[in-house]
């Protein structure tokens, strides 16, 4: 059943000595390319390419926004780097360790990460409770201690009434649900919080409030974030760094301030002339 | 009325209207299989032509059938042919649905593209001749009926649960899932098999109904029970001839059967929405732990636990 | 001073013995662009729903909701069916689900069209031509043989509109019809509410939740909470002096965190487009 052994890590001797240096999540020449099925008959499959040779490093503690439109490659390439689909070339190296889904159930991975989605609707089992969809990531990595212990503390942090548990996502609504979302993707204590449009579902007034919920995580744990999102918006809130990303192709990248104050590109000066301000 | 829904699923279950009507239903089919291995109002099988088409009387309860045989007592014995079917039918026909689905719906590519053709093909072959065939090369009787009716809706169970699987696969929570570290086998048996446990059993409770329905036919055109084993369709086979002059005589197996399948029809409809938490309310909360995790189990164990083991009658498989 | 395109006086709506709307009252201009504003639960998704004469089942109105010289209030749902489409068109926030998947553009565009005209083909394929251009749709043949799938979300958000706009509608009705799209094709479609509304024709009420795509459309702007309109004004004033303390959250979650160091160039031209006259230069370029 689930006790598949973890796979022996084969390259424990090849890993580089956890410094400075190390960058907590790298990824070189990185991309993905889908197939297409054939919609017509005597026509060939073919082949779309999601991510072109992205090249990231995200260092130890630091919150980086990844921003892009659709189809900018922005959620493959998260995936990529939680292994959770395989790159079509390119490597994914999690402090300093390889992350390929091929050969590795990623048990070590998971431990150190956690995720949130985008839709508060989706992200959440219908059939299960609150506290069993917390206890997820504990179960899975067969984390040691008392479960619902973790999540009982784990829903205070997230400020939802301890009773929560024994409830089904329905019963809440959708800002509550991304506080639950955030709780299961931190209970087990990961280094790295990605989160994929964590507020793009909220209206702006709860917005804030899950924003400044995940910088004080970010503080106080020590967190390392990686933010995907499309709206440029909420990036000074959650990030020191932007990357943007067009066509499955890295445009630029620099420091929050930078990005919105002096863009070098013509297409980062698109995105953020085209956001909406109050006069 | 879902403001006061209970808790569970098995009280849902039991308080909607239609799932009392169908488990009071299956619990009499499966009362009168297990009473007929120990007693029956008189012998089915014998026959007499001096008590012949004989009305209801205290002796017959429901008279006699054109060769003399007591009709009540076929009615009885027939229901063990009924629940072996039916039982029988589900086992093969889930089994094989739920592996078709799984393999054609969450396999590699190599195994996925060519599973959906041939279930594509398997739908478009008659049960019927298949069943036909299957008694051409083993003879006919309760196993070539089981088997027809168990490929024939296994593979139709399998193409609905398998577009339903590939449906909730896209599901981030399924994606969140295996974020979480979770193998491929648990998000199947957590997030998926529950997932597509109301559909599931919907198809099977419907396909149990139908098996009913097919072994009916089938004894009736004579790949069924063999002639010594009475049950309800041959039971009309035998009859239907003179429906015109003792209508009686037809209406029991008829009204049998009628209420057998609509019992199974209506508790797949009672079951899908007993097993939906969203429909608990507030008040779901109660019976989380054991509602939610082990749905499947629920679902099939409330199915197969019902008629029991399947009783192995005399004379049933020769 | 023209008639008001609509006028809601004392409008209240109860839907399950819960009052969701309080006693609400305004009125809209011919060819005036009003926005409403709120957080989720503030009823100003329902008040749409009550001008368009699509709440839910049971649901109880009282008050009176006046389009032109016509009284919505308890009229039945044939009368309400012809109301839509033909005086008041209506845009979603998803056209994904707005649109039908299995037909064609050019079809959808044109449907509330041919339900109160008899058109032949030829007329309705010209009309459809009509309307994605209105719309700003490149390769309009292309464009009205295409189904929703095959064209991009800013497409079929246009598509949509063109849909809504047809029948030369007096009220058009947008409910967040931005919210799921990037920033730059979001843009452009508030560049095209804009221009479709240029003129006494048309009004619009335009609906979000984010302050700041207001800014970009409304004249004035009602402010709601708890179905209640709490504040209404014209956009500049309430976003330059907001009274009550929803609209100044509002105002905050829609500012954000100030950015160190100045705003570039272009967004500070963007802010000036509240005003009518550059809204006029900016629509006849």
């Amino acid at each position: 059943m689930t006790a598949t052994p973890e796979p022996v890590p084969g390259r424990e001797g090849s890993l580089p000595a956890p410094g400075a240096a190390t960058p907590l999540v790298e990824a070189v020449g990185l991309s993905k390319r889908y197939r297409v099925p054939a919609t017509r008959l005597f026509q060939r499959a073919g082949g779309t390419t999601a991510l072109d040779g992205v090249d990231l490093s995200v260092g130890r503690g630091e919150s980086v926004a990844i921003v892009g439109e659709s189809g900018s490659g922005k959620s493959t390439l998260l995936r990529l780097l939680l292994g959770l689909s395989p790159a079509s070339s390119g490597v994914v190296r999690f402090d300093g360790r390889e992350v390929d889904p091929a050969r590795d159930r990623l048990l070590w991975l998971r431990r150190r990460t956690g995720i949130v989605f985008q839709d508060p609707y989706s992200s959440f089992n219908p059939r299960r409770t609150i506290g069993q969809t917390i206890a997820e990531p504990l179960v899975a990595t067969r984390a040691p201690g008392d479960h619902r212990a973790r999540v009982r503390a784990m829903l205070e942090r997230v400020e939802l009434p301890a009773d929560t548990a024994d409830r089904y996502p329905h019963e809440f609504s959708g800002g509550q649900r991304q506080r639950i979302a955030l709780a299961r993707a931190l209970v087990h204590g990961p280094e790295l919080l990605l989160a994929d449009e964590p507020v793009s579902a909220l209206d702006v007034l709860v917005r804030g409030r899950l924003i400044e919920m995940i910088a004080g995580f970010r503080r106080e744990l020590g967190l390392t974030l990686v933010t995907v999102t499309h709206d440029l918006g909420v990036v000074p809130q959650l990030a020191e760094r932007v990357v943007v990303l067009r066509g499955g192709a890295l445009v630029e990248q620099g420091p929050t301030a930078q990005i919105f104050t002096a863009p070098r590109e013509a297409y980062t000066r698109e995105l953020v002339g085209a956001l909406p301000r109050l006069p | 009325m879902t403001r006061s829904a209970p808790p569970t699923a098995r009280g849902r279950l039991i308080r909607s209207p239609r799932g009392l009507f169908s488990l009071v239903v299956l619990a009499l089919l499966l009362s009168a299989a297990l009473i007929s291995l120990v007693w029956l109002p008189d012998d089915p099988n014998f026959s007499s032509a001096y008590r012949a088409w004989l009305p209801p009387s205290p002796e017959h309860w429901l008279g006699t059938d054109g060769s003399g045989r007591d009709l009540a007592s076929r009615l009885i014995a027939g229901s063990r042919v009924t629940v072996l079917v039916v039982l029988g039918a589900a086992v093969v026909s889930g089994a094989i649905g739920l592996v078709l689905a799984v393999l054609a719906g969450l396999g590699p590519r190599w195994v996925r593209e060519p599973l959906v053709i041939l279930i594509d093909v398997l739908i478009a072959f008659p049960t019927l001749l298949l069943a036909i065939m299957l008694a051409a090369a083993y003879g006919s009787g309760i196993p070539v009926v089981v088997a027809a009716v168990g490929i024939g809706f296994g593979v139709a169970i399998g193409r609905v649960v398998r577009a339903e699987l590939r449906q909730l696969a896209r599901e981030d929570y399924v994606l969140a899932a295996r974020a979480a570290g979770l193998s491929r086998w648990a998000v199947l048996r957590t997030h998926l098999l529950p997932g597509v446990a109301p559909v599931f059993t919907v198809q099977l409770s419907l396909s149990m109904g139908l098996a009913i329905l097919a072994e009916a036919g089938l004894s009736y055109l004579g790949f069924g029970a063999p002639p010594s084993v009475p049950s309800w369709g041959r039971m009309l086979a035998e009859t239907q001839a003179f429906i015109s002059v003792h209508p009686a005589v037809v209406l029991w197996p008829g009204l049998a059967i009628t209420l057998t399948v609509l019992a199974f029809t209506l508790l797949g409809d009672a079951l899908r929405e007993a097993l939906d938490p969203r429909l608990g309310g507030e008040r779901s909360a109660a019976g989380a732990d054991a509602g939610s995790g082990a749905t499947l189990g629920t679902a099939t164990g409330l199915i197969a636990g019902l008629p029991g083991a399947p009783p192995d009658g005399p004379g049933v498989d020769r | 001073m023209t008639a008001p395109a609509l006028t809601v006086s004392g409008l209240t709506v109860a839907i399950g013995g819960t009052t969701l709307l309080h006693d609400l009252s305004f009125a809209l201009a011919p060819g005036e662009r009003l926005g409403f504003i709120g957080g989720s639960g503030s009823g100003k998704t329902l008040t749409a729903l009550a001008i368009s004469g699509l709440l839910p089942e049971g649901a109880e109105v009282h008050g009176s909701i006046r389009l032109g010289d016509r009284e919505l209030v308890g009229l039945g749902e044939r009368e309400l069916s012809r109301v839509r489409g033909d005086v008041i068109g209506m845009v979603f926030q998803e056209p994904k689900s707005a649109l039908n998947p299995l037909r064609r553009l050019g079809r959808q565009m044109t449907e509330s069209l041919a339900l109160h005209y008899t058109l032949s083909r030829a007329q309705r394929r010209e009309a459809a031509l009509r309307l994605a251009a209105q719309v700003g749709l490149g390769d309009p043949e292309r464009i009205v043989r295409a189904y929703p799938h095959e064209v991009s979300g800013g497409q079929r958000q246009r598509a949509a509109i063109a849909a809504a706009i047809s029948a030369s509608p007096g009220l058009l009705l947008a409910d967040e019809p931005t919210t799921a799209l990037d920033v730059t094709v979001q843009r452009g479609v508030l560049r095209l509410l804009r221009e479709l509304t240029e003129g006494d024709e048309c009004s619009l009420v335009f609906i979000t939740h984010d302050l700041a795509v207001l800014a970009e459309i409304a004249e004035r702007v009602l402010v709601f909470d708890r179905g209640r309109i709490v504040e209404q004004g014209p956009t500049m004033r309430i976003v330059r002096a907001p009274e009550h303390a929803v609209t100044r959250a509002l105002i905050a979650a829609a500012a954000g965190p100030a950015v160190p160091g100045a705003r570039p160039r272009s967004t500070v031209e963007d802010g000036a487009r509240g005003s009518d006259a550059e809204v006029r230069d900016d629509c006849n370029a």
